[in-house]
Order: structure tokens, then C-alpha cells, then sequence
């Protein structure tokens, strides 16, 4: 499935991103640095850190898949990069496995030293374990990259994307159950986070807490979370990657 | 003695720009709001809400207003802009003075509806009389729009100005006290704490709320936000013009 095509793209993609060493830094530290700041936060009570922190593992990566896939793709678009792939014959898929790759192998360098502060110097407890919780990291990396390039679609600049990602992903965040889970909420909003997708990444995780292995209820949010990407792909290779121009 | 006409014009200017596009219109005068809200029915009653509420009405407006401004001037200089009003007799100071009227006028504008939708909707308590609340949120919507400007002066392009929300301004929130009390921190995030401009802007919020007026500790915190706006903005004023002529 994964041709020499999509390979081409993803190195080119990764030389992009990595040619900004600023969005580099922030990508690979970004979550290590959040999880120490949480410990240091919540150190007095260790059950909270654990359920925090758990979650902050696994969906943290989401956040710079999403906010630097979606500036990826604009500046594609801008340079008229993607207008030129698509004259070539690379298929849609080949484009979008590209930035895949391009952000999973990353994402790799990001998880794997964010597990090994988590679970080695910050005693982070769970009952899966770190690599179930390192799969889980990479699947909502995907996520978040799908948002991503999804988000593009209603912004034309980089200008205007800047604010397309607070409005979406901020109150996203929120309703996704992150800072309390929907249980607690009141009904209206608990019924709206069904829509929201990091909710099913969120549950996912929450399954980890007391299960060492995938039980029934953590299928079910997996197998949501790759019908949302699958869709969310399918949208996005029918919108955002068309060419312009005839 | 400070001439108001150039930034005055200057202001004017930034404010149609602010309001233009539809998604900046949202982000100034809806997506605080909309955060209040969600944050109200995250909890069960108003009471519940209270503590974070206080503090919520003074962090989402700067950081929508962080948003504005930090994309602001960085879009300006892309689109030309910024060198246009350079080469006329508006000096720098005036381009800065010009956006902090802008950002007044947008601050304001903006705790009307924010603050309105906490009292009445959401059913938030204060000891503080509403009207001192509604300029204090103003007030945090400056605050962040001045960090916004100084980050914007220090950004090339408008992805890397996006870079300082979650590189500066997350962290910062988490350690606000929004999402967890600072009574139960540790020392060193205390101490950390200590020196991130958010902690000026969440102690005002939080003595505003639990005592009428706030009290003498309200005017330390008042003047350390007030010390805030001033250091980023003779940053700004200092570092805009400079970079600008390097990007020619």
C-alpha cells in the first residue's frame, strides 16, 4: 500500500518541517514538557496524575499533528506545491500517506522520549502498558493530522487559520471530556461530546487506567477513532487536495 | 505630550482590519464566550463553576485577544502594510499606540458580551460589583493583546507567531489555576508560576471574586499587569521597526 510515491512526498514534507527547526523543538518537546509541568502540578496527589497524565500521553501528540499538518498543507497549497504533485500521476492517497509518514516519524522521536520521562522519571501508573499507551500516542497523532488537514478547508491563509484552530481546537478540547469526564457534565454537553472526535481517544486511554489489556469498550473507541480518520481522509481528499486549476 | 491623531488614525485602521474577516470577528467577540459557557456546564452548579469562572472571564479574553494581536502585525508586515506606515511620518511608537487604542476599544467590546453571558447565563457570583468586572476583563484583554504584539513583533511569519499559543501561552494556562488549584501545586511550579506573566492577570481575577474590590493585594497585582503591558510593548516598539527593514 505504501508505494515509493508516497515515500517521495513524506520526505519531502518531513525536509519542510524539519528546515523550521522552531516547529521541530516545539513538536518533539512539547508534550515531555507538558507532562513534567502536570506532575509538578498535581505531585501532592498521585491518582490524579496518573489519570491526567495518562491522558496528557496519549492525546497530547495530537496537538502539534493538528496545528502544524493544517500550516503544512496551507503552505503547500500557497507555493502551489500540492497544484504541482496533482499534475503528476500521484494519487490523492499517496499525498495523504505522505504526510502521514512525514508526521508519524516524528511523532516517534516525540512519543518515545515522552514515555521514557513519564513512565521512568515521573513515575507515571497505569495498568496498560507504555507501549500500549505508545500505540495509542501515534494512533491520535494520526487523528490529530486528519484534523488538520481537514481544518484547512475553511481557511483560504495562514492568517485566517490561525484562528480557524483556537475556535476549533480549544473548545473541542473542552467538550472532549480532557478536563472532566462527560459523566460529570450536564446533559446538553455531554450529548455533544459524542461528536466531538478526541472524546473516543480520551475513553480509549481511560480503558488503559484499570485494564492491562484491550478490553471490549476500548475496541469500540479504536475502531471510532479509524472510522473518523478514515472519513475525515476521504473529506479532505475530495476538498482540500483538488486542484485548482483544470 | 503624546499626539493622538497618528495613532488615532492608525487605531482606527487596525480595528476595520480586526473586524474584517469573519473568523477574527468570531474569535474576538464569540469563542470567549463560547469557552465560559462550556466551561459553566462542565460542572454540575453554579456554585461548582464560581472558582474557575472568576478566573475564566480574565484568561480567554487574553487569549483571544493573544491571538488577534500576535497574528496582527506579522500579517501587516506580509502584506506590506507595516513598511507603508512606516515610510509616513508615523513612527513606531505611534504604530504600537495606535494597536493598544485598538485593543482598548476591541477589549472593550468584547467584555460586554463575555462578562453579560457569565452573569446571566451562566449565574456567576462575584463580590466584586459587576461593573469593576467588566473593565478588569477588558483590562486581561489588553494585557493579552500587548503579549499578542510583542510576540508578533518577534515572529517572520504568522505559523511561527501560532507557535508561541501552545509554546507560551498553554503552559502558562495550565499553571493558571483554570484547570487546577495553585494551593495544590508543587513548590517549584509555585515558583515558576512566579515569574509567568499569567499569574499577575489569574490573581486579580481571583481577588476580584472573593473580596469586594479586591483589597490592597488587587493593586500589587494590578500594577505587576500594568508592569506586563509596559515591558512588552517597549519591546514591541523597540523590535517591529528593526525588523521590518531586515525583511526588505
Amino acid at each position: 500500500m505504501i508505494s515509493g510515491k508516497s515515500l517521495l512526498i513524506a520526505g519531502r514534507v518531513f525536509k519542510e518541517l524539519r528546515r523550521d527547526y522552531r516547529t521541530m523543538f516545539l513538536f518533539i518537546l512539547s508534550p515531555t514538557f507538558v507532562l513534567i509541568l502536570l506532575k509538578g502540578m498535581m505531585g501532592h496527589s498521585p491518582a490524579d496524575f496518573n489519570h491526567f497524565g495518562l491522558i496528557t500521553a496519549g492525546l497530547f501528540p495530537t496537538a502539534p499533528a493538528f496545528l502544524f499538518s493544517a500550516f503544512a498543507l496551507t503552505q503547500d497549497h500557497n507555493h502551489r506545491t500540492l497544484e504541482h504533485l496533482l499534475t503528476t500521476p500521484v494519487s490523492k492517497l499517496d499525498v495523504i500517506l505522505g504526510y502521514v509518514i512525514a508526521f508519524v516519524l516524528p511523532a516517534l522521536v516525540q512519543i518515545g522520549l515522552m514515555l521514557s520521562v513519564a513512565f521512568g522519571l515521573l513515575g507515571l501508573q497505569v495498568a496498560g502498558k507504555w507501549w500500549e499507551v505508545g500505540l495509542i500516542a501515534i494512533v491520535n497523532c494520526i487523528l490529530g493530522l486528519a484534523i488538520g488537514l481537514m481544518v484547512k478547508l475553511f481557511a483560504r491563509n495562514e492568517f485566517q487559520l490561525t484562528k480557524v484552530l483556537a475556535m476549533i481546537g480549544v473548545p473541542h478540547l473542552m467538550i472532549s471530556g480532557f478536563f472532566r469526564p462527560p459523566s460529570l457534565m450536564v446533559g446538553w454537553m455531554a450529548f455533544l461530546s459524542h461528536i466531538a472526535p478526541w472524546r473516543y481517544g480520551v475513553e480509549l486511554l481511560d480503558q488503559f487506567q484499570r485494564h492491562a489489556w484491550p478490553t471490549a469498550a476500548a475496541w469500540f473507541n479504536f475502531g471510532v477513532i479509524a472510522f473518523i480518520v478514515a472519513l475525515l481522509f476521504t473529506v479532505s481528499s475530495v476538498t482540500v487536495l483538488n486542484r485548482r486549476t483544470a | 505630550m503624546i499626539r493622538l491623531r497618528l495613532p488615532l488614525a492608525i487605531a482606527h485602521r487596525v480595528l476595520i482590519d480586526f473586524f474584517r474577516d469573519r473568523r477574527s470577528r468570531v474569535v474576538l467577540m464569540v469563542t470567549p464566550g463560547i469557552l465560559i459557557i462550556l466551561g459553566r456546564y462542565m460542572y454540575s452548579t453554579p456554585a461548582a463553576f464560581d472558582r474557575t469562572g472568576g478566573l475564566m472571564l480574565g484568561v480567554f479574553p487574553a487569549l483571544s485577544m493573544f491571538l488577534t494581536g500576535s497574528t496582527a502585525l506579522v500579517h501587516e508586515r506580509r502584506e506590506g502594510t507595516l513598511e507603508k506606515v512606516l515610510t509616513t511620518p508615523a513612527s513606531r511608537k505611534d504604530l504600537v499606540a495606535g494597536y493598544v487604542i485598538a485593543a482598548v476599544g476591541a477589549s472593550l467590546a468584547q467584555a460586554v458580551v463575555t462578562v453579560t453571558l457569565a452573569y446571566e447565563v451562566c449565574q456567576l457570583t462575584t463580590q466584586t460589583p459587576a461593573w469593576l468586572i467588566y473593565l478588569l476583563t477588558a483590562l486581561c484583554g489588553i494585557f493579552g493583546m500587548s503579549l499578542g504584539i510583542c510576540a508578533s513583533a518577534v515572529s517572520k511569519s504568522e505559523g511561527e507567531a501560532e507557535m508561541f499559543l501552545p509554546g507560551a501561552m498553554v503552559p502558562q494556562l495550565l499553571v493558571s489555576g483554570v484547570f487546577w488549584p495553585v494551593s495544590r501545586m508543587d513548590t517549584w511550579v509555585h515558583w515558576l508560576a512566579d515569574f509567568l506573566p499569567i499569574t499577575a492577570l489569574a490573581n486579580t481575577m481571583t481577588l476580584a471574586r472573593l473580596h469586594s474590590y479586591g483589597g490592597v493585594s488587587m493593586v500589587y497585582s494590578l500594577i505587576a499587569m500594568a508592569g506586563v503591558i509596559a515591558i512588552s510593548l517597549t519591546v514591541a516598539v523597540r523590535v517591529v521597526g528593526i525588523r521590518a527593514v531586515t525583511d526588505l
